[in-house]
């Protein structure tokens, strides 16, 4: 105990900057220590500590010198850290230690042999798998599936998948509509209750200077998530489907509305899993159009596709996934023209 | 010398249950349905609870217990006669004096039919695409959300045929409440066609078999109606099907739009 003591304050303070939500149990642990502690304090201290030590120590053992400087906080630039993230289902070892990160900005494009861990990695990033283990640091705070943050944190990250997912029971602009609508919602409800409560301290309390926050009415939420809506379904040019059901819809058309669905959110990241792998090869180039758009307009991107042609075009950094490890990371043109890993040579010559 | 024939005497006799003995018959008619709609009620709330807490404790470790409990509820229930359930109830756990009979049979009935419900929804929300719920869960809304708004809505109407089939099976079922001496129709029935009364079984079987007949086909009907409007979100849907789907979602956003002025012309006034 007093070892873990001694050891937090002189953790790396740029490093505890990054553990944002750990920070308030160590400032607990600390001013317990200042505050003679009584049994319930200590145990605070046990587990706060010993989560803090256990990161740190995670940190210092396994990730290499690379990893540790985009935690100091002139690299803010980055926006998701992935950390010596391992993944298995069952017995079946799928990551196998993936250590990489993605800048603001960066389109990093992951391919790779099919069960090489690609699609498993990109499932981690936004916790619709939950790793074995690893940190995956986003912005700033390493996402918890357990917690209930993540469902903040998934917001800022829209996921494609190659099954579109659109959701049958809605129709298209429902589609659209309905994760900013409950969100906004949710929100405006903790709002509405935050002012309630400020409004009911300032009759005691005349000194609370606190400003009462304004939250939006139900209606106002509707009507920007539809206005919304219908401006998204019309950059994609399927401003006549919003009134029909995805059952009636082609496999390109789902694809770009299942892109707008999650672009409503206005994510900072997208995530896309293979988006045009279940289309006829007829209607991939429409779907590649609106992520190549939405590339140029600058989204940060990590997408896992068997396009190689479109990966050239678009990536700013390509991974090759074998065996659940990265075995190549360099920008697309060396990659694809210079490529050094022997399993990437027989890989490139089979797809290329 | 000629008496009535055949004929006559039975058309008489349908007479006679409608005149003479509808008092029975009401109250028969009466019984049956409160038990019916009681039960099915029961059986649904029931149903739901369950099958969300069986689902939901596949990833939660916090409901074992209460999945535990479900699942000792739906063996227990699925694997006796609803008959001795009946027994029990009436003459062991609602033993009690002046207790209304009828209650008891609700909640026999309702209890037993939750546990089928549960089972047939549960498939059904299982039926699902796990993707609807990726979908959801990756756009940030939360389990809970995602279920009610996506998930249960799809599986409703992939079960809709078989709680149709558990809600037609129950209201037959309920004829065994004759057993606790309830006059439902079938008691009813009995009871007309007693020795005391008409002395004849064949025609008040028959009414109460008409009965039956009509209720079941009355919800049959409304079941077909709901399973229309549940499949219309489905594949291979006409182009005058498409244009109500049209015209009704476009109302829906219309009134988005028109409770948003509303809104807006109501903050003008207070300012």
């Amino acid at each position: 105990m007093e070892k873990d003591k001694a050891k937090m304050p002189a953790a790396d303070a740029a490093q505890a900057d990054v553990f944002e939500n750990i920070i308030d149990s160590v400032e607990a642990v600390q001013d317990a220590a200042t505050e003679n502690n009584s049994v319930l304090i200590q145990d605070a201290e046990e587990v706060g500590a010993e989560e803090a030590h256990a990161n740190t120590e995670a940190q210092e053992e396994t990730a290499p010198a690379q990893a540790k400087e985009a935690h100091r906080p002139d690299c803010d630039d980055v926006l998701i850290s992935i950390t010596d993230l391992h993944k298995s289902f069952g017995k079946n070892e799928v990551l196998r230690g993936v250590t990489t990160q993605v800048k603001k900005g960066e389109k990093v494009v992951i391919i790779g042999p099919s069960g090489s861990g690609k699609s498993t990695l990109l499932r981690c990033l936004n916790m619709m798998e939950t790793p074995t283990s690893g940190t995956i640091i986003f912005d700033g705070t390493p996402l918890d599936p357990k917690h209930s943050s993540i469902n903040l944190h998934r917001r800022s990250m829209g996921m494609v998948f190659q099954h579109f997912n659109l959701f049958n029971n809605l129709t298209v602009v429902e589609n659209i509509m309905l994760a900013p609508v409950k969100t906004g919602i949710a929100d405006m409800k903790k709002l509405r209750k935050k002012a309630l409560f400020l409004k009911l301290r300032k009759l005691f309390d005349k000194n609370c200077t606190e400003e009462i926050p304004t939250y939006p009415s139900k209606a106002e939420i509707r009507k920007k998530a539809l206005d919304n809506a219908l401006a998204l379904l019309e950059r994609i040019g399927l401003s006549d489907k919003a009134t029909a059901y995805p059952s009636t819809l082609s496999g390109g058309q789902k694809q770009r509305i299942a892109i707008v669905r999650a672009l409503a959110m206005h994510p900072r990241v997208m995530l896309f899993d293979e988006p045009t792998s279940a289309l006829d090869p007829e209607m991939v180039g429409e779907v590649l159009e609106v992520i190549k758009e939405l590339a140029e307009g600058g989204m940060t991107m990590v997408i896992v596709t068997h396009e190689i042609g479109f990966a050239r075009e678009v990536a700013t950094r390509v991974l090759f996934i074998d065996e659940g490890v990265i075995k190549e990371d360099a920008p697309p043109k060396e990659l694809f023209t210079n490529p050094k890993d022997a399993r990437l040579k027989e890989f490139l010559s089979k797809v290329l | 010398m000629e008496g009535p024939s055949a004929f006559e005497k039975f058309f008489s006799d349908i007479g006679r249950v409608f005149s003479e003995y509808n008092d029975f018959l009401l109250t028969g008619l009466q019984n049956t349905l409160i038990i019916s709609v009681g039960a099915a009620v029961l059986g649904l709330v029931l149903g739901v609870i369950v099958a969300i807490i069986k689902i939901a404790a596949v990833n939660n470790k916090k409901l074992r217990i209460p999945e535990a409990i479900c699942n000792i509820y739906v063996g227990v229930i699925r694997g006796t006669p609803v008959a001795l359930q009946l027994f029990i109830m009436a003459f062991v756990i609602l033993a009690i004096r002046n207790f209304p009979i009828v209650i008891t049979a609700i909640l026999t009935f309702g209890i037993n039919s939750g546990a089928y419900v549960a089972e047939n929804l549960r498939a059904g929300i299982q039926s699902v695409d796990p993707g609807q719920t990726e979908a959801g869960r990756s756009l940030g809304l939360s389990g809970s959300t995602t279920m009610a708004n996506v998930v249960l809505p799809q599986a409703v109407k992939n079960v809709i045929p078989a709680i149709g089939n558990e809600l037609i099976a129950l209201i037959k079922e309920t004829s065994i409440v004759s057993m606790i001496s309830i006059i439902d129709l079938t008691n009813a029935a009995k009871l007309i066609g007693s020795g005391n009364n008409m002395a004849t079984y064949l025609v008040p079987m028959l009414v109460a078999a008409l009965f039956y007949l009509a209720i079941v086909y009355i919800l049959t009907f409304f079941l077909h109606m709901i399973e229309k409007k549940l499949r219309e979100s489905e594949q291979h849907i006409s182009d005058k099907k498409i244009a109500k789907v049209k015209a009704k979602t476009e109302r829906k956003l219309a009134r988005i739009n028109s409770a948003y002025e509303k809104a807006v012309s109501k903050r003008k006034e207070a300012a």
